[in-house]
């Protein structure tokens, strides 16, 4: 079981929808997701591509996007749905700041078996375009599973660490890499070779140009048929340093400000890897002598490969990772690195 | 820690009703609730929610012995939008349509860290030539 399993928001969740809360929360409600799409394509036999899928099963669950892209299209909406008597969109002005990417209505004045019920407002002005593909289906995701959130005492205006958008964007990595659409291309792409940054491009320009590359690069990770890492490192404190850096307590006598090293601030693993000893840890010191540490602090290249063992990663308790031989690629990307780590066959 | 079946009969003696009349209103066999209050077996989420109701329980407690015992119908106001509704001197209708406008809102997605308290002030600021 996952740490979000025995979330109790998510366990609720689950409950409410109806699906097993006991065993793997998070897979039943992904699985529940699959099942209402299989049932959307039933009675749709054409769809081939993940943007008909798309079409398809929004027009099914009621939901619209509109997406902004200058402050002129957002002033369109909001007039638009005010027109409608609709003055909850009155608060999109405010709402859509920098940090926010979408909001997520639902309209009260209309009847109930309107297309438009529910209207996901994406903003794309600036950076946030490239993340507009998986935030349409995080919205997607929402309504797939809005009975269960409905029910729940939720303050339903949510973060990153809130645990139901962490459920959202789990299903939105599952049910947005359609499995059967994108599986054939992965495999056909990864025939001769292990995944790396190149064949990422490739598989996303197949599959969805309009994905990022980022959310191409989890999905195709997620799903290799060999066992492999996707690693996010930068600077970064140990969990305990945070922690006390957050606290407002006052230490009794002066402690120097702790150093952040290079660190793992993301793992993400292949279901492939599971019980192959291939794993790294979130926040584990990158070694020293590793190629990933290495490009870290040379500016000279942008990317690099090799091979390496991965004992040499240890733990603050001095305990080493697996004795095994791994394959490492990474790349810079701004201030942190992206790797990919895999078995060496 | 007490266990969901410890839960389910602590509430049942408090109401002052034996296993038969819990089966009765939940709509269980006694052999089920027997097993499950002596926490011999679990139960499906779909039952769970049928004995929260009849127990006037909130599904959050019954599972994780957390949050708040009773489940209740009554409308509860957030303590900054009953701070706001003081101030502005607002009407129970418009506080009412506040909260109503606020369950339009189903999702909100955004890159931050920090948990987010919901801005009544700016939230009413933004509606209320509309109220």
């Amino acid at each position: 079981m996952s740490k979000l399993d025995k979330e109790t928001e998510i366990i609720k969740l689950a409950a409410s929808l109806k699906v097993d809360w006991q065993e793997n929360a998070v897979q039943n409600i992904v699985e529940l997701c699959h099942r209402k799409i299989r049932q959307f394509l039933k009675h749709a036999p054409g769809i081939q591509t993940v943007k008909q899928l798309e079409a398809l099963v929004c027009e099914n669950i009621k939901l619209v996007f509109e997406e902004i892209r200058t402050d002129e299209e957002l002033a369109q909406t909001i007039r638009k749905y005010l027109a409608l008597g609709e003055p909850i969109f009155a608060t999109l002005k405010h709402d859509l700041d920098e940090k926010t990417f979408a909001t997520l209505v639902e309209r009260r004045k209309i009847d109930g078996n309107a297309k438009d019920r529910y209207v996901a407002v994406i903003d794309c002005r600036g950076p946030k375009a490239l993340r507009r593909f998986f935030t349409r289906w995080h919205e997607i995701a929402h309504i797939l599973t809005l009975q269960g959130q409905l029910e729940l005492p939720l303050h339903r205006s949510s973060t990153v660490k809130n645990p139901t958008e962490r459920l959202m964007d789990t299903i939105a990595g599952e049910i947005g890499f359609y499995d059967p659409f994108f599986r054939p291309i992965l495999l056909e792409e990864t025939k001769s070779r292990t995944i790396d940054f190149d064949t990422v491009e490739r598989i996303r320009n197949r599959f969805a140009p309009e994905a990022s590359y980022e959310a191409t690069l989890n999905a195709a990770v997620k799903r290799s048929k060999s066992p492999m890492l996707l690693l996010n490192v930068g600077l970064g404190l140990k969990k305990a340093e945070a922690t006390k850096l957050e606290s407002p307590q006052n230490e009794l006598f002066p402690v120097p400000t702790p150093e952040p090293k290079l660190r793992v601030l993301k793992v993400l693993a292949s279901n492939s890897s599971i019980g192959t000893g291939l794993q790294v840890h979130r926040n584990m010191e990158v070694p020293k002598g590793s190629l990933i540490y290495r490009l870290f602090k040379e500016d000279s290249e942008d990317e690099i490969a090799g091979v390496e063992r991965l004992d040499s990663w240890r733990h603050s308790d001095g305990k080493s990772l697996a004795h095994v031989e791994v394959a490492v690629r990474a790349r810079r990307r701004h201030k942190s690195i992206t790797a990919l780590i895999s078995l060496r066959s | 820690m007490q266990s969901v079946g410890e839960r389910i009969k602590a509430r049942r003696l408090e109401l002052g009703w034996t296993q038969e009349e819990l089966c009765r209103r939940a709509n269980i066999s006694n052999g089920f609730l027997s097993d499950l209050e002596n926490n011999k077996r679990s139960v499906s989420a779909e039952m769970l929610l049928g004995i929260a109701r009849v127990l006037s329980l909130s599904l959050d407690y019954l599972m994780t012995g957390d949050g708040s015992q009773v489940q209740t119908n009554q409308v509860q106001f957030p303590a900054t939008l009953a701070d706001l509704a003081k101030r502005e001197n607002l009407s129970f209708v418009k506080v009412l349509t506040l909260l109503d406008m606020k369950l339009q809102i189903i999702a909100h997605r955004r890159d931050d860290d920090d948990l987010e308290a919901f801005d009544w002030k700016k939230f009413y600021e933004s509606v209320k030539e509309f109220l």
